[in-house]
């Protein structure tokens, strides 16, 4: 591994030169380019490899490292109950569109400790930060904690304080867990590189997550072309009556 | 809005004996993976569900599936999703039934064209206000009172009905019903013809108009509707009992069909996998209620299925009554949904 860092490394740093504000130069690499999620299992872990390499005058260490991973956007809606004429029912919603099904903001220390506010926002470190930017009206803000808690308990928003490993002062890796319903596409991992409260360095990487089981092939036919889906179900149920009917008859 | 501790306490106490989340969420013994309704669950969940309810149905000769979406509601799969899927499990276990009846020229076919005429139209008028409802969000509401309106008035009447069958059944013979000529408004009706498997020489007027409202029923709520179609038959156009159920059977199967097409294309919310677990289950527990049915005192088990949809029914008013644990909801808008 130690090995492929290094040719990396040297293919990265001969083909790409840094952003001029960087100060040290990132190798990030991940295990694995395509992730495969079979759905019986629990979901998958990516790790994610790094290093960093101070150039002349770079500010000296300790490094911190926040990596951030988002997944593939998708429109949402947070509805908010309201009782009416002694009924429960849907009153005010807020609109979030284009919001990442998946955002992981894993960090080698507390946020909080390693990032000025300012560094949170311009980053987008913050989770109240993207439900304001993708909320759709100025009113309603009011929804977006709710919007927050509700993603991060399905899973979608992961906020982890250790989950970057600093395995010496230059090299880090961060553990991204991918759930077993992750939706399917490209994620962008970003890693920055944070001494005294700056970003001083600066590097993306990116994998593609794909569930490679039945179950997914079934969700693609029934939006890639659902008459055919649609016909397909009704053929399987009347064949599937027709069956049992045959099997049971006396 | 506040919600004082008195509430909430009432509410575990009365929601937790239907909480079948709570079955369906402990460590299951073989998840599998419900790619539209995005939800990991027990297969032989599904496959006793769909069993129970298929048993529940040959015993009665229903449907079930009006008591499978209300199961599918209480246990957490989405309202679209499980109303949609419901429509094709109903084509499977109509399918046989339907068969058999057609074999044996138990079927009023011309009847039938002219009920499944009606029923597709009111199919895709019930699938557009689906859509429509599910946007505004209100779709959870609206199955609610929907189910509610239905069963309670189904659950009571069936109540009422069995429970005087048992009273009478020690005193005397249970009477023969003897029903009264046609009725005049359907004789007046124009655009007649002859119906001559049911004896009848009838407007296709109140006929297709029957299929339409079934039809739109069906579609929004997730039920056959041969629980409503039937009586309808009998009592509104006087079809003779021998071709009435073959010919709701056609119907259902037809209509059903068509409606799960409809969801598929206009709602995308049918999930295959869903769908088959139940078919499964419930075409062999239909098969074993079918040849339970004759052994078991119909009658008096007619008032347990009376109770049962009673029961179903409360819940729903209370879904709709108590203030719930999380007044939020996240919903993640698929495809064209807006």
């Amino acid at each position: 591994m130690r090995r492929l860092l290094a040719i990396v490394a040297i293919i990265v740093l001969s083909f790409a030169p840094a952003a001029a504000q960087d100060e040290v130069n990132v190798v990030f690499v991940n295990s694995d380019p395509v992730v495969a999620v079979h759905s019986n299992f629990r979901g998958q872990t990516v790790t994610l490899f790094g290093s960093i390499e101070p150039g002349q005058g770079a500010p000296e260490g300790p490094y911190s490292v926040v990596v951030l991973v988002q997944g593939p956007s998708s429109d949402w809606v947070v509805r908010e109950k309201g009782r009416q004429g002694g009924l429960v029912l849907n009153k005010a919603a807020a609109r979030y569109a284009q919001a990442p099904s998946y955002y992981a903001v894993l960090s080698s220390s507390p946020l909080s400790q390693i990032a000025p506010p300012e560094v949170v926002d311009r980053q987008r470190l913050s989770f109240a930060g993207l439900a304001a930017l993708t909320r759709q009206g100025d009113d309603l803000a009011s929804l977006d904690p709710e919007f927050v808690r509700l993603m991060r308990s399905a899973g979608n928003f992961i906020e982890a304080e250790r989950g970057v490993v600093m395995h010496s002062p230059t090299t880090f890796s961060a553990r991204v867990p991918i759930d077993s319903n992750a939706v399917n596409g490209l994620y962008l991992a970003r890693a920055l590189i944070i001494a005294d409260g700056k970003v001083i360095g600066e590097t993306t990487t990116r994998f593609t997550v794909r569930t490679q089981d039945f179950e997914r092939y079934v969700a693609n036919l029934a939006t890639s072309n659902p008459p055919l889906y649609g016909l397909a179900t009704i053929l399987l149920a009347l064949g599937t009556g027709w069956l049992g009917g045959m099997l049971f008859k006396r | 809005m506040p919600v004082s501790g008195s509430l909430t306490t009432s509410r575990h106490l009365l929601v937790e004996p239907f909480g079948l989340g709570s079955i369906l969420f402990a460590a299951p013994q073989m998840p599998i993976y419900l790619p539209i309704a995005e939800l990991s669950v027990d297969v032989f969940f599904l496959l006793g569900i769909g069993a129970a309810i298929g048993f529940i149905s040959g015993i009665f000769g229903v449907g079930g599936g009006f008591l499978l979406t209300p199961m599918l509601l209480f246990t957490g799969v989405p309202a679209p999703v499980a109303v949609a899927s419901v429509t094709a499990q109903v084509v499977a276990s109509s399918t046989s039934g339907a068969l058999s009846y057609f074999r044996r020229g138990a079927m009023d076919e011309k009847m039938g064209v002219f009920l499944v005429f009606g029923g597709v139209f009111g199919s895709a008028l019930g699938v557009w206000i689906f859509g429509l409802l599910s946007a505004m969000g209100q779709l959870d509401l609206f199955l609610s009172l929907g189910y509610l309106l239905l069963l309670g008035s189904v659950g009571t009447l069936m109540f009422i009905e069995s429970l005087r069958t048992l009273l009478r059944r020690d005193r005397e013979k249970p009477a023969v019903r003897r029903l009264p000529g046609q009725i005049p408004w359907v004789q007046r009706l124009p655009l007649r013809t002859r119906f001559r498997k049911s004896q009848l020489y009838i407007s296709v007027l109140p006929v297709v108009l029957i299929g339409f409202v079934i039809g739109i029923v069906g579609a929004l709520l997730g039920i056959g509707g041969g629980f409503v179609l039937v009586p309808a038959l009998v009592y509104i156009l006087r079809v003779p009992g021998k071709v009435v159920v073959g010919t709701s059977l056609l119907h259902l199967l037809a209509v059903m069909a068509v409606t799960c097409f409809l969801h598929a294309v206009q709602t995308q919310s049918v999930d295959t996998i869903l769908a088959f677990c139940l078919m499964v289950g419930s075409v062999a527990g239909a098969q074993f209620g079918a040849s339970a049915g004759q052994h078991l005192p119909g009658e008096r088990l007619r008032i347990l299925l009376a109770l049962l949809i009673l029961a179903i029914a409360i819940r729903f008013a209370l879904g709709i009554v108590i203030w719930p644990e999380d007044p939020f909801t996240l919903t993640k808008l698929g495809f064209g949904q807006s």
